[in-house]
Protein backbone atom coordinates (compact mmCIF):
# COMPACT_ATOMS: atom_id res chain seq x y z
CA UNK A 1 0.00 0.00 0.00
CA UNK A 2 1.40 3.36 -1.02
CA UNK A 3 1.98 5.89 1.71
CA UNK A 4 -0.34 8.89 1.56
CA UNK A 5 1.35 12.06 0.28
CA UNK A 6 0.49 13.86 3.52
CA UNK A 7 2.87 11.75 5.58
CA UNK A 8 5.83 12.38 3.30
CA UNK A 9 5.02 16.07 3.17
CA UNK A 10 4.59 16.32 6.93
CA UNK A 11 7.94 14.65 7.65
CA UNK A 12 9.70 16.84 5.12
CA UNK A 13 8.08 20.01 6.48
CA UNK A 14 9.17 19.32 10.03
CA UNK A 15 12.66 18.42 8.86
CA UNK A 16 12.79 21.72 6.99
CA UNK A 17 11.64 23.75 9.99
CA UNK A 18 13.69 22.04 12.69
CA UNK A 19 16.79 20.90 10.79
CA UNK A 20 16.81 23.46 7.97
CA UNK A 21 16.93 20.56 5.55
CA UNK A 22 14.97 21.86 2.55
CA UNK A 23 15.83 19.34 -0.17
CA UNK A 24 13.06 16.89 0.69
CA UNK A 25 10.30 19.47 0.95
CA UNK A 26 11.40 21.11 -2.30
CA UNK A 27 10.76 17.91 -4.22
CA UNK A 28 7.27 17.55 -2.73
CA UNK A 29 5.89 20.96 -3.75
CA UNK A 30 4.29 21.52 -7.15
CA UNK A 31 5.66 24.41 -9.21
CA UNK A 32 2.19 26.00 -9.30
CA UNK A 33 1.28 25.45 -5.68
CA UNK A 34 -1.37 27.69 -4.15
CA UNK A 35 -0.74 28.37 -0.46
CA UNK A 36 -2.37 30.40 2.30
CA UNK A 37 -1.70 30.71 6.03
CA UNK A 38 -4.53 32.92 7.28
CA UNK A 39 -3.53 35.55 9.78
CA UNK A 40 -2.25 39.09 10.39
CA UNK A 41 0.54 39.53 7.84
CA UNK A 42 1.53 42.89 9.32
CA UNK A 43 2.62 41.06 12.48
CA UNK A 44 3.78 37.80 10.96
CA UNK A 45 5.11 38.39 7.44
CA UNK A 46 5.25 34.68 6.63
CA UNK A 47 1.45 34.47 6.91
CA UNK A 48 -0.77 35.24 3.96
CA UNK A 49 -1.23 33.89 0.47
CA UNK A 50 1.56 32.71 -1.86
CA UNK A 51 1.65 31.28 -5.35
CA UNK A 52 4.40 29.10 -6.77
CA UNK A 53 7.05 26.86 -5.32
CA UNK A 54 9.74 29.50 -4.82
CA UNK A 55 7.43 31.74 -2.78
CA UNK A 56 6.27 28.82 -0.62
CA UNK A 57 9.82 27.64 0.02
CA UNK A 58 10.71 31.16 1.11
CA UNK A 59 7.82 31.09 3.60
CA UNK A 60 9.01 27.76 4.98
CA UNK A 61 12.51 29.23 5.36
CA UNK A 62 11.06 32.22 7.22
CA UNK A 63 9.16 29.92 9.56
CA UNK A 64 12.36 27.91 10.14
CA UNK A 65 14.15 31.20 10.93
CA UNK A 66 11.59 32.06 13.59
CA UNK A 67 10.28 28.86 15.14
CA UNK A 68 11.21 25.38 16.20
CA UNK A 69 8.61 22.63 16.49
CA UNK A 70 8.90 21.06 19.95
CA UNK A 71 5.94 18.76 19.60
CA UNK A 72 2.82 18.25 17.55
CA UNK A 73 -0.22 16.03 18.02
CA UNK A 74 -2.80 15.21 15.38
CA UNK A 75 -6.18 15.54 17.07
CA UNK A 76 -8.16 14.71 13.96
CA UNK A 77 -7.21 13.58 10.48
CA UNK A 78 -9.08 12.72 7.31
CA UNK A 79 -7.39 11.36 4.23
CA UNK A 80 -8.93 11.54 0.77
CA UNK A 81 -7.39 10.10 -2.39
CA UNK A 82 -5.33 13.21 -3.16
CA UNK A 83 -6.41 15.38 -0.26
CA UNK A 84 -6.12 15.58 3.48
CA UNK A 85 -7.51 17.60 6.36
CA UNK A 86 -6.19 17.59 9.87
CA UNK A 87 -6.45 19.42 13.16
CA UNK A 88 -3.17 19.61 14.98
CA UNK A 89 -1.87 20.90 18.26
CA UNK A 90 1.58 22.45 17.87
CA UNK A 91 4.02 23.37 20.59
CA UNK A 92 6.57 25.79 19.16
CA UNK A 93 9.46 27.83 20.44
CA UNK A 94 9.93 31.36 19.13
CA UNK A 95 13.67 31.38 18.45
CA UNK A 96 14.28 35.08 19.07
CA UNK A 97 12.74 35.08 22.54
CA UNK A 98 12.87 31.37 23.44
CA UNK A 99 9.20 31.80 24.27
CA UNK A 100 6.92 28.75 24.04
CA UNK A 101 3.89 29.10 21.78
CA UNK A 102 1.05 26.61 21.64
CA UNK A 103 -1.24 26.57 18.63
CA UNK A 104 -4.21 24.67 17.37
CA UNK A 105 -4.05 24.51 13.59
CA UNK A 106 -6.38 23.26 10.84
CA UNK A 107 -4.68 22.16 7.66
CA UNK A 108 -6.27 21.40 4.28
CA UNK A 109 -3.98 19.97 1.62
CA UNK A 110 -4.36 18.80 -1.95
CA UNK A 111 -1.80 16.78 -3.88
CA UNK A 112 -1.18 15.82 -7.47
CA UNK A 113 1.27 13.08 -8.38
CA UNK A 114 2.59 13.17 -4.83
CA UNK A 115 3.27 16.91 -4.87
CA UNK A 116 1.47 19.59 -2.87
CA UNK A 117 -0.74 21.72 -5.12
CA UNK A 118 -2.86 23.52 -2.54
CA UNK A 119 -2.50 24.24 1.16
CA UNK A 120 -4.83 26.20 3.43
CA UNK A 121 -3.96 26.63 7.10
CA UNK A 122 -6.25 28.20 9.68
CA UNK A 123 -5.07 29.20 13.12
CA UNK A 124 -6.77 30.69 16.17
CA UNK A 125 -4.83 33.87 15.40
CA UNK A 126 -6.15 35.98 18.26
CA UNK A 127 -4.64 33.45 20.63
CA UNK A 128 -1.42 33.40 18.58
CA UNK A 129 -1.05 37.18 18.81
CA UNK A 130 -1.72 37.20 22.54
CA UNK A 131 0.90 34.50 23.11
CA UNK A 132 3.41 36.31 20.91
CA UNK A 133 2.78 39.55 22.81
CA UNK A 134 2.93 37.75 26.12
CA UNK A 135 -0.25 39.37 27.39
CA UNK A 136 -3.97 39.51 26.78
CA UNK A 137 -5.44 42.00 24.33
CA UNK A 138 -8.17 43.83 26.19
CA UNK A 139 -11.17 44.64 24.08
CA UNK A 140 -14.79 45.31 24.98
CA UNK A 141 -17.07 42.31 25.05
CA UNK A 142 -19.04 42.24 21.84
CA UNK A 143 -22.24 40.92 23.30
CA UNK A 144 -24.41 43.19 21.21
CA UNK A 145 -22.68 43.18 17.85
CA UNK A 146 -20.84 39.90 17.54
CA UNK B 1 -10.16 50.81 8.30
CA UNK B 2 -8.64 47.64 7.03
CA UNK B 3 -11.16 44.86 7.04
CA UNK B 4 -9.12 42.87 4.60
CA UNK B 5 -10.11 39.37 3.61
CA UNK B 6 -7.96 36.90 5.57
CA UNK B 7 -6.17 35.64 2.48
CA UNK B 8 -5.87 39.25 1.37
CA UNK B 9 -8.02 38.45 -1.64
CA UNK B 10 -11.31 40.25 -1.39
CA UNK B 11 -14.40 38.48 -2.64
CA UNK B 12 -15.53 40.21 -5.82
CA UNK B 13 -19.25 39.88 -5.34
CA UNK B 14 -21.37 38.26 -2.73
CA UNK B 15 -24.36 36.49 -4.21
CA UNK B 16 -26.52 35.52 -1.29
CA UNK B 17 -27.33 31.92 -0.56
CA UNK B 18 -25.43 30.61 -3.52
CA UNK B 19 -24.61 26.99 -2.89
CA UNK B 20 -21.65 27.05 -5.30
CA UNK B 21 -19.85 23.74 -5.25
CA UNK B 22 -22.75 22.17 -3.38
CA UNK B 23 -24.97 22.45 -6.43
CA UNK B 24 -24.84 18.76 -7.20
CA UNK B 25 -26.44 18.09 -3.88
CA UNK B 26 -30.22 17.76 -3.78
CA UNK B 27 -32.19 18.04 -0.58
CA UNK B 28 -34.69 15.29 -1.34
CA UNK B 29 -31.95 12.86 -2.19
CA UNK B 30 -30.04 13.54 1.00
CA UNK B 31 -33.18 13.32 3.12
CA UNK B 32 -34.03 9.94 1.67
CA UNK B 33 -30.51 8.54 1.82
CA UNK B 34 -29.78 10.02 5.23
CA UNK B 35 -32.92 8.56 6.71
CA UNK B 36 -33.02 5.20 4.96
CA UNK B 37 -29.37 4.61 4.18
CA UNK B 38 -28.13 3.85 0.72
CA UNK B 39 -25.95 1.08 -0.50
CA UNK B 40 -24.95 3.28 -3.40
CA UNK B 41 -23.27 5.79 -1.08
CA UNK B 42 -20.32 5.11 1.15
CA UNK B 43 -20.32 6.31 4.74
CA UNK B 44 -17.81 8.96 3.66
CA UNK B 45 -19.98 10.39 0.91
CA UNK B 46 -23.17 10.16 2.96
CA UNK B 47 -21.62 12.07 5.86
CA UNK B 48 -20.21 14.58 3.41
CA UNK B 49 -23.73 15.13 2.03
CA UNK B 50 -25.12 15.46 5.53
CA UNK B 51 -22.63 18.23 6.32
CA UNK B 52 -23.52 20.07 3.13
CA UNK B 53 -27.21 19.68 3.97
CA UNK B 54 -26.67 21.02 7.49
CA UNK B 55 -24.80 24.05 6.14
CA UNK B 56 -27.44 24.69 3.51
CA UNK B 57 -30.21 24.52 6.10
CA UNK B 58 -28.38 26.89 8.45
CA UNK B 59 -27.70 29.33 5.61
CA UNK B 60 -31.37 29.20 4.65
CA UNK B 61 -32.38 30.00 8.21
CA UNK B 62 -33.97 26.61 8.80
CA UNK B 63 -32.47 25.98 12.22
CA UNK B 64 -34.64 23.01 13.09
CA UNK B 65 -33.59 21.22 9.92
CA UNK B 66 -29.94 22.05 10.64
CA UNK B 67 -30.34 20.76 14.20
CA UNK B 68 -32.01 17.58 12.92
CA UNK B 69 -28.60 16.49 11.62
CA UNK B 70 -27.17 16.67 15.17
CA UNK B 71 -27.33 14.31 18.13
CA UNK B 72 -29.18 15.48 21.23
CA UNK B 73 -25.88 15.78 23.08
CA UNK B 74 -23.99 17.51 20.25
CA UNK B 75 -20.83 19.18 21.44
CA UNK B 76 -19.79 22.49 19.84
CA UNK B 77 -16.53 24.35 20.30
CA UNK B 78 -15.06 27.30 18.42
CA UNK B 79 -11.46 28.17 19.10
CA UNK B 80 -11.99 31.91 19.47
CA UNK B 81 -11.57 34.54 22.21
CA UNK B 82 -14.68 33.94 24.29
CA UNK B 83 -13.85 36.86 26.56
CA UNK B 84 -14.37 39.09 23.51
CA UNK B 85 -17.03 37.00 21.77
CA UNK B 86 -18.82 35.45 24.76
CA UNK B 87 -21.56 33.81 22.69
CA UNK B 88 -18.87 31.60 21.15
CA UNK B 89 -18.34 29.83 24.46
CA UNK B 90 -18.56 26.03 24.21
CA UNK B 91 -22.07 24.65 23.70
CA UNK B 92 -23.28 21.26 24.81
CA UNK B 93 -26.54 19.73 23.66
CA UNK B 94 -29.02 20.56 20.95
CA UNK B 95 -30.91 23.14 23.01
CA UNK B 96 -27.72 25.01 23.83
CA UNK B 97 -26.66 24.95 20.18
CA UNK B 98 -30.13 26.16 19.15
CA UNK B 99 -29.64 29.19 21.44
CA UNK B 100 -26.32 30.02 19.79
CA UNK B 101 -27.61 29.61 16.25
CA UNK B 102 -30.75 31.60 17.05
CA UNK B 103 -28.54 34.39 18.41
CA UNK B 104 -26.40 34.34 15.26
CA UNK B 105 -29.51 34.44 13.06
CA UNK B 106 -30.83 37.38 15.08
CA UNK B 107 -27.67 39.38 14.40
CA UNK B 108 -27.06 38.49 10.77
CA UNK B 109 -29.74 38.82 8.11
CA UNK B 110 -28.01 36.68 5.52
CA UNK B 111 -25.55 33.86 5.91
CA UNK B 112 -23.79 32.07 3.08
CA UNK B 113 -21.07 29.46 2.84
CA UNK B 114 -18.77 28.51 0.01
CA UNK B 115 -17.21 25.12 0.49
CA UNK B 116 -13.58 25.45 -0.60
CA UNK B 117 -12.64 21.89 0.31
CA UNK B 118 -14.33 19.04 2.08
CA UNK B 119 -12.68 15.81 3.14
CA UNK B 120 -14.59 12.87 4.61
CA UNK B 121 -13.26 9.69 6.10
CA UNK B 122 -15.48 7.34 8.07
CA UNK B 123 -17.23 9.23 10.84
CA UNK B 124 -15.23 12.40 10.35
CA UNK B 125 -15.73 15.26 7.91
CA UNK B 126 -13.64 18.42 7.64
CA UNK B 127 -14.77 21.44 5.66
CA UNK B 128 -12.81 24.53 4.72
CA UNK B 129 -15.49 27.18 4.38
CA UNK B 130 -15.57 30.75 3.19
CA UNK B 131 -18.44 32.23 5.13
CA UNK B 132 -20.31 35.49 4.73
CA UNK B 133 -22.54 37.06 7.35
CA UNK B 134 -24.51 40.25 6.68
CA UNK B 135 -25.00 42.31 9.83
CA UNK B 136 -28.56 43.35 10.49
CA UNK B 137 -27.32 46.49 12.25
CA UNK B 138 -25.62 48.11 9.25
CA UNK B 139 -25.64 45.64 6.33
CA UNK B 140 -21.86 45.18 6.51
CA UNK B 141 -20.52 41.80 5.53
CA UNK B 142 -18.33 39.79 7.86
CA UNK B 143 -16.34 37.45 5.59
CA UNK B 144 -14.16 34.84 7.19
CA UNK B 145 -12.52 31.55 6.24
CA UNK B 146 -13.02 28.77 8.72
CA UNK B 147 -12.22 25.13 9.29
CA UNK B 148 -15.02 23.00 10.67
CA UNK B 149 -14.47 19.44 11.85
CA UNK B 150 -17.56 17.27 12.25
CA UNK B 151 -17.61 13.95 14.08
CA UNK B 152 -20.56 11.66 13.40
CA UNK B 153 -22.18 9.09 15.66
CA UNK B 154 -24.81 6.80 14.20
CA UNK B 155 -25.36 9.10 11.25
CA UNK B 156 -25.68 12.34 13.22
CA UNK B 157 -23.24 15.09 14.04
CA UNK B 158 -22.07 14.56 17.62
CA UNK B 159 -19.14 16.98 17.70
CA UNK B 160 -18.32 20.24 15.91
CA UNK B 161 -14.93 21.94 16.22
CA UNK B 162 -14.16 25.22 14.46
CA UNK B 163 -10.89 27.01 13.86
CA UNK B 164 -11.13 30.55 12.55
CA UNK B 165 -8.70 33.33 11.75
CA UNK B 166 -10.05 34.80 14.98
CA UNK B 167 -7.93 37.96 14.96
CA UNK B 168 -9.48 38.96 11.65
CA UNK B 169 -12.94 37.89 12.82
CA UNK B 170 -12.73 40.13 15.89
CA UNK B 171 -11.62 43.07 13.75
CA UNK B 172 -14.49 42.59 11.34
CA UNK B 173 -17.08 42.19 14.09
CA UNK B 174 -15.74 45.16 16.00
CA UNK B 175 -15.22 47.14 12.76
CA UNK B 176 -11.87 48.42 13.87
CA UNK B 177 -8.26 47.36 13.64
CA UNK B 178 -6.71 45.83 16.71
CA UNK B 179 -3.19 46.60 15.53
CA UNK B 180 -3.08 50.19 16.80
CA UNK B 181 -3.96 48.93 20.28
CA UNK B 182 -0.76 46.93 20.37
CA UNK B 183 1.44 49.09 18.17
CA UNK B 184 5.00 49.36 19.21
CA UNK B 185 5.06 46.15 21.16
CA UNK B 186 7.49 43.52 20.08
CA UNK B 187 5.88 40.33 18.86
CA UNK B 188 7.81 37.12 19.45
CA UNK B 189 8.44 35.12 16.30
CA UNK B 190 7.71 38.01 13.94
Amino acid sequence: MTEHSLWRFSRALHRAINDRHFEDIESLIDEDVDWALYGPIDMFPFLGARSGKAAVLEVIRQIADNFRVRRFDRESIMLGVDSAASMLRYSLTALDSDKPISLRVAQFAQFKAGRLTNMRVLIDTFDLVEQALGRAIHLPKMTAVG
Amino acid sequence: MNLAWPGRVKPAAIPLFSTDCCNEWRRDSVDRQANEGSEAMTVDSLNRQRVLALLEAFGAGDLERALSFCTDDVDFLTHAPVDVLPHLAPRHGKDDLRKLWTLVQSRYSEIRYEVLQIVAEGDAVAANLRSFYRKRANDRIVAVDMAVFFTFRQGKVAKIREIIDSYDLVQQVLEREIGPLITGERVAGA
